[in-house]
C-alpha cells in the first residue's frame, strides 16, 4: 500500500494505491466550521446534489445512469467532527480491469457532473426535486424521536451544554428547514464550491500520475485557494460543577439512560492512547466493568455501553433498562469509573483492550473506507502513523489510566423514562 | 480435503464432511488481514416443536428457547466466559441467532488456532444452572423492550404474526416477555443435546489462516469426543394454507413518522419446475425492477407525496412459501398500500431494466469475493437455505432472462397480501 498527498492549493489529494480490491473508491469531502443554522440547508444540499443534475434531472434518470456503470455506487451526507461540518461525496465503482471501456473516467465523468452541474436553472434549484427534499428531510428531522438511544443522547447532551456544537442535532431544525428556499440553496451550493476546503481521497489499484491527470482535470472548477478555518478539537467553554440530572417521560417499553463526561487539559498522548484504552475497560466490548457489573452481574440491562469521542472531548455511557433500576444503575457506573480512578481493575484488563486496539489497526486493511477513514484522521486530528500508533499504545501503563479518569468528570445524567416495570 | 472452485472467482473451498457428521467449509483468502469463523446449528427460532434426543413423542418449547439458548452458552463453568477469551488476543467474538440457525463466531488476526479450538470447546460444554437461567431472563427481558420500541422492528413483527397461520416464523426470534419466563434449565438442555450434536453443525473459516493447521486442530478437537452423526431430527411439519391471517393491522407507537409494510406470502406450488434458489435470484431482480431507485413506479410515489425516500424491499424463504417484504415511511400510508396492491396485479418488467439490472446484480456478485464476511454469510445462507453451496452461482446469474422471468410472474400469486402500519400515538 502506498500513501501519496499532493497540496494543490484548492484541494487536497491523497492517493492511496493498493491492489486488495476489487473497487476503486473516490471521496470528497467539503469542510468547513460547523454553524448551528447552517447545518439543515447543508444536509439539503448533500440530499438535493445526488437527487438530480441538469444532465441527469430526475433521480430516476440518475441512478439509471449509475446502475449503467456497472452498479456504481455514490453516496453523500454530512457529519460533523469537533468543530467542522463535512460534506462528503462517496463513490465506489468496479476497478475498470474487469470490464471492457474506460469505466475510470465515465464514473469521473459522473461524479463532477453531480458536484458541478447541479440541477440549477436561473439561480434556483429544481422546484420538483427541492420538494422531493423537503418532505425527506422533514421525516429525518422528525424521526430522530422514533430512535430513543440517539433522542436520548442528543436530549443529555443539550442539557450538558446547549450552546457546544456537541448538542447540535446533525438531522437539522425544522425551523431552519422552513427558511430554504430554492434560491438561497443556490446562493450556498455556490459558497461551498468557493470557500469550503477540500480533500479528495483515492483507493484502488490506480496509476497514481493517471489519477493526479484526471484530478487536475475534473476538479478544475475548485479553484480558489483556501487557509483552516481553525481548531478542530471542541473545548468546553461550560464546566458543570455539580453532576445534573434530567428525566423526560414518553409512552415506551423500556427507558433510555444517557450520561455525558466531559474531559479537561488532556495531553496529546492521553486524547490518542490512554483515553481509547480507558474506554475500553470501562465500556467498550463484552468484557468491560460496565458489562459485567450492569448485565452479567446484576442483570439490569441488555446493552451497555460507553463511547469515547476525540474531537469532542466527550465520554458517554447508554443503556436501556427499567426506570425503577434508573438509581441503581447510575450508581453502578459511578462505582466502576471510581474503581479506574482507584487503578482497580487487572493487568488482564489493560493487556485485553491493547491487544484489540493494535488487531483493530491491522485489520483496518480490509475496508476501504476504514483504510481512508485512517489516512483521514492522520490529516484532521494530526494521528501518528500506524508503526507509531502500535508503540504508543504499547507503553500506556495503570498510572497513565489512573491520572487521565482524574480529568473526566460525569457532568449531566438524562433518563428518557418508559413505562414502569410492568407488561 | 475435497477442493472445489466458485466458477468465475479465485475463491476455492476445502469440504470436509468428518465421521461425527461436522460438515467443515475452508475458504483462505491470503490478501486479507483478517478471519472470520463461524459454527452454526441449524437450530433457530422456528424449531421449537421436535422429537427431543432419545424421547419418542413431539414436545413444544417456549418461544424464544434457541436465543436464550445462545445467550446461556457464554456462561462457563471454568468461570472464564468467552468475550475474555477471545479480548486476550484482541479478537472479537459474538453469536446471533435466526429463524433457521444460530451462529457462534469470531473475527480477528492473533492466535488463530487457539481461538478455534477455544470455539469448538465452548460451544460444547454448556454451563446452566437454576439460578444463572434466572438471571439471563432480566437481560432478554431488556433486550425484548428495546425490540419493541423499534418502530421497524415492529412492522416486521405484525407482518409475520399476520401473514401465517401455524408456521412459528410468526413468533418473534427473541419470543416474548411471558414465554421466556417460562423457560426452565431442563427445557434448554433438551435443545442443547438435540441440535448441537455435530452432526447438525456447520463450521465454515473465511479469510487468512491456513487450511492445513485448521483441518488438523478441528479433527484432533472431534476425535476426541467421536461418536456418529445422529439420525434425522424430528422436527415438526406444518401445513400451512395460503391465505393470510388478517389483511390489516393498524398499531400506534411513540413515533413522529407514519411507517408502514406490506408482506405478500407466494406459495411456491406452481413453480416446482424451477430451483428455488433461481426463483429467489428471479425474485430478487423483480423486486429490484418494481421497487428499487430506477423503478418508475417509486418515482411516481414519491412524486405524489406517498412515500418519504424510498421502498426497502427482501423476502424469506419459509418452507412452500416466499415470504416477500416491502417497508416505507409515508404519511399517505393507506393510499401508498392500495397503490402498491394495484400495481401488484398490473405491472411489465421491459427488457432494459432488466438487463440493466442484472448487470449490477453480477458486478455486486463479483465485488463479494473483497469481504470475508460477505463470503462467509453467502456460503452459511446458501446451506442452510437450499443445502447446497452453488459453487456455479454466476452461471445463474448470467442465464437470467427476460423470457423466463415473464414465465414465472405468470406463475406467481402476489394476492395474498398482509399489510401493517404504525402511526404516532396522539398525546392525552
Amino acid at each position: 500500500m502506498v500513501y501519496q498527498k499532493y497540496e494543490v492549493g484548492p484541494y487536497n489529494l491523497h492517493i492511496i494505491k493498493t491492489d486488495k480490491f476489487k473497487t476503486v473508491t473516490i471521496n470528497v469531502n467539503f469542510r468547513r466550521l460547523v454553524v448551528k443554522e447552517e447545518i439543515t440547508i447543508r444536509n439539503f444540499l448533500s440530499e438535493i446534489l445526488t437527487q438530480s443534475s441538469l444532465k441527469y434531472p430526475s433521480n430516476r434518470l440518475l441512478k439509471i445512469k449509475a446502475q449503467e456503470l456497472y452498479g456504481l455506487n455514490l453516496s453523500s451526507n454530512c457529519f460533523r467532527t469537533g468543530n467542522y461540518n463535512f460534506l462528503s461525496f462517496s463513490l465506489t465503482m468496479l476497478n475498470e480491469k474487469y470490464v471492457k471501456g474506460s469505466l475510470l473516467t465515465k464514473s469521473l465523468d459522473f461524479l463532477t457532473e453531480i458536484l458541478f452541474n447541479p440541477h440549477i436553472i436561473n439561480k434556483q434549484f429544481d422546484e420538483k426535486s427541492f420538494k422531493i427534499i423537503k418532505h425527506i428531510l422533514e421525516a429525518s428531522i422528525k424521526s430522530l424521536k422514533d430512535n430513543k438511544d440517539q433522542y436520548a443522547r442528543l436530549r443529555m447532551l443539550e442539557a450538558m451544554d446547549d450552546n457546544s456544537p456537541i448538542a447540535y442535532n446533525m438531522r437539522g431544525y425544522l425551523a431552519d428547514l422552513d427558511k430554504i428556499t430554492p434560491s438561497n440553496l443556490c446562493s450556498y451550493y455556490q459558497s461551498v464550491i468557493k470557500s469550503d476546503l477540500v480533500d479528495i481521497f483515492v483507493l484502488g489499484d490506480v496509476d497514481i500520475d493517471e489519477i493526479k491527470t484526471h484530478v487536475k482535470h475534473y476538479f478544475k472548477s475548485i479553484n480558489t485557494i483556501k487557509r483552516n478555518p481553525g481548531p478542530v478539537v471542541i473545548q468546553h467553554q461550560k464546566i458543570n460543577r455539580y453532576l445534573r440530572t434530567k428525566v423526560e417521560t414518553e409512552a415506551i417499553n423500556q427507558s433510555n439512560l444517557s450520561i455525558g463526561c466531559q474531559l479537561n487539559n488532556v495531553t496529546k498522548f492521553e486524547s490518542k492512547y490512554v483515553m481509547p484504552l480507558y474506554n475500553d475497560i470501562l465500556g467498550g466490548s463484552g468484557t468491560s466493568l460496565l458489562f459485567n457489573s450492569v448485565r452479567e452481574k446484576e442483570s439490569l440491562a441488555y446493552y451497555i455501553g460507553s463511547r469515547y469521542n476525540e474531537a469532542d472531548n466527550l465520554l458517554t455511557i447508554s443503556s436501556g433498562i427499567n426506570s425503577d433500576n434508573f438509581k441503581k444503575a447510575v450508581k453502578l457506573i459511578k462505582v466502576e469509573m471510581d474503581n479506574l480512578k482507584k487503578g482497580d481493575f487487572t493487568d488482564e484488563a489493560l493487556n485485553n483492550t491493547k491487544m484489540r486496539r493494535l488487531s483493530a489497526l491491522k485489520y483496518a486493511n480490509d475496508f476501504p473506507s476504514s483504510i481512508i477513514d485512517r489516512y483521514f484522521y492522520i490529516n484532521l486530528l494530526d494521528d501518528d502513523n500506524i508503526e507509531e500508533q502500535k508503540k504508543q499504545f504499547s507503553l500506556v501503563t495503570k498510572d497513565d489510566i489512573k491520572r487521565l479518569s482524574k480529568k473526566i468528570k460525569m457532568a449531566q445524567v438524562f433518563l428518557l423514562e418508559g413505562r414502569k416495570n410492568d407488561e | 480435503m475435497n477442493k472445489l472452485v466458485i466458477k468465475g472467482t479465485n475463491q476455492n473451498i476445502y469440504y470436509e464432511r468428518l465421521t461425527n457428521g461436522l460438515e467443515v467449509y475452508l475458504a483462505p483468502n491470503e490478501k486479507q488481514e483478517a478471519f472470520y469463523v463461524t459454527y452454526s446449528t441449524k437450530y433457530g427460532s422456528v424449531h421449537n416443536e421436535f422429537v427431543p434426543l432419545g424421547a419418542k413423542k413431539y414436545c413444544k418449547f417456549p418461544e424464544g428457547i434457541a436465543h436464550f439458548l445462545e445467550h446461556k452458552l457464554f456462561e462457563q463453568e471454568s468461570g472464564l466466559d468467552p468475550f475474555s477469551f477471545f479480548a486476550k488476543s484482541g479478537t472479537i467474538a459474538n453469536a446471533n441467532t435466526s429463524f433457521f440457525k444460530t451462529s457462534y463466531l469470531f473475527y480477528g488476526v492473533n492466535d488463530f488456532e487457539a481461538n478455534l479450538n477455544y470455539l469448538l470447546d465452548y460451544v460444547s460444554k454448556p454451563y446452566l444452572t437454576d439460578k444463572n437461567v434466572e438471571k439471563e431472563k432480566g437481560i432478554i427481558e431488556q433486550e425484548l423492550r428495546m425490540y419493541d420500541d423499534m418502530p421497524f422492528w415492529v412492522l416486521v413483527g405484525g407482518l409475520k404474526k399476520n401473514a401465517f397461520h401455524h408456521h412459528p416464523i410468526k413468533q418473534n426470534i427473541a419470543g416474548s416477555l411471558k414465554s421466556i419466563k417460562a423457560i426452565t434449565k431442563e427445557d434448554l438442555l433438551t435443545c442443547y443435546n438435540t441440535f448441537y450434536h455435530p452432526s447438525n453443525m456447520i463450521l465454515i473459516i473465511t479469510g487468512n489462516f491456513s487450511k492445513e493447521k485448521a483441518l488438523d486442530l478441528i479433527k484432533k478437537k472431534h476425535s476426541a469426543t467421536e461418536t456418529s452423526p445422529l439420525p434425522k431430527i424430528k422436527l415438526k411439519k406444518y401445513s400451512e394454507p395460503n391465505t393470510v391471517v388478517k389483511e390489516r393491522l393498524e398499531k400506534q407507537m411513540a413515533v413522529e413518522v407514519p411507517k408502514v409494510a406490506l408482506g405478500i406470502k407466494i406459495p411456491l406450488t406452481k413453480l416446482k419446475d424451477f430451483d428455488l434458489k433461481v426463483i429467489n435470484l428471479y425474485l430478487g431482480l423483480l423486486g429490484n425492477i418494481l421497487f428499487g431507485s430506477t423503478s418508475k413506479f417509486l418515482a411516481e410515489m414519491v412524486e405524489k407525496g406517498y412515500i418519504i425516500g424510498d421502498l426497502s424491499s427482501n423476502r424469506i424463504l419459509v418452507d412452500n412459501y416466499f415470504f416477500a417484504q416491502i417497508g416505507a415511511e409515508s404519511n399517505q400510508p393507506s393510499q401508498l398500500i392500495m397503490a402498491i396492491k394495484k400495481y401488484l396485479n398490473g405491472f411489465k418488467v421491459n427488457k432494459k431494466d432488466f438487463e440493466r439490472i442484472k448487470k449490477v446484480f453480477i458486478s455486486s456478485y463479483y465485488l463479494t469475493f473483497d469481504d470475508i464476511l460477505a463470503v462467509n454469510n453467502k456460503l452459511l445462507s446458501n446451506i442452510i437455505n437450499y443445502n447446497k453451496l452453488y459453487l456455479n452461482e454466476i452461471d445463474l446469474l448470467k442465464d437470467l432472462n427476460k423470457e423466463e422471468l415473464d414465465k414465472i410472474i405468470k406463475l406467481l400469486d402476489l394476492n395474498q397480501v398482509s399489510t401493517c402500519i404504525i402511526t404516532p400515538k396522539k398525546n392525552k
